[in-house]
């Protein structure tokens, strides 16, 4: 287990910039708040594109388990509530970590989004992202299940 | 001012023990938890009726939140199975293994 301790705790409300990615909305405001790492509380809005993965057994694979194919929630798509983890990518750009419950035509659906291909809706998203300086989410290639993880470092 | 517990539970760790283990090796009894995404072999949530269980082999954790009281984590949310169905309520208690991760933040409120 890991664990680091960062120094005082900050919170920001921040809006994620509709009709982006959901990628480049995050990465954005981030970068308006000047964080390199936060773990972000995402509100309900309306998306433009709501694409999302499960988990399926990939026996035989280079890992045991894995992401399985893309599944688009039908418009109109409606993000309920996410969590996310921003970071540091392994060639220091940056990783966001999302899962989410979506709504849609056909019900209320939920995965691990895929951060590129969500777009958001025109009005974007409000989120709550807290921080710390001293400290931040990076990721490591973790060996034992062939992933790469956001860890604290 | 609090000061915040960036933490990581890994493969196979037990979601509650996990987290009350690091905050104990931390000095911390009491916070406020703030989940980011993870994933558990298989979930057992409550709300009001017997326990719910989610099947893995990856029940992704899609939001949580919590506290830590006294040094006892009490963790509420959703989480998603293989099909995408979503299930909510109380995580219970000491079966809700860890499968791949878990990332979150523990900000003390010691």
């Amino acid at each position: 287990m890991t664990a680091v301790v960062a120094g005082p705790a900050r919170h920001a409300r921040v809006l994620l910039e509709g009709g982006q990615t959901l990628m480049e909305a995050v990465t954005g405001a981030m970068a308006g708040l000047g964080w390199r790492s936060a773990t972000l509380l995402i509100l309900g809005g309306p998306m433009a594109r709501a694409v999302f993965h499960t988990s399926v057994l990939t026996p035989g694979g280079p890992r045991w388990i894995d992401y399985g194919p893309p599944r688009e929630v039908a418009a109109p798509a409606w993000l309920v509530m996410g969590s996310a983890t921003f970071g540091e990518a392994l060639d220091g750009g940056p990783a966001l970590h999302c899962h989410a419950v979506l709504s849609g035509p056909e019900g209320v659906v939920g995965g691990h989004l895929a951060p590129t291909t969500c777009v958001l809706g025109p009005e974007g998203l409000v989120a709550h992202a807290t921080s710390a300086a001293g400290a931040r989410f990076r990721v490591v290639r973790e060996a034992a299940s062939g992933f790469d993880l956001l860890t604290p470092a | 001012m609090t000061r915040l517990l960036l933490l990581r539970l890994p493969a196979g760790s037990d979601l509650h023990e996990g987290i009350e283990a690091l905050a104990r090796e931390h000095g911390i009894r009491n916070g406020l938890v703030r989940g980011g995404p993870g994933s558990l072999m298989r979930a057992a949530l409550q709300a009001g009726g017997p326990p719910i269980e989610a099947p893995g082999p990856a029940a992704e954790i899609l939001t949580m939140v919590g506290e830590l009281c006294d040094g006892v984590a009490d963790l509420h949310g959703t989480v998603g199975d293989p099909d995408g169905r979503v299930y909510a309520g109380r995580f219970v208690r000491g079966r809700n293994p860890v499968c791949i991760t878990v990332e979150l933040a523990l900000e003390a409120l010691d």
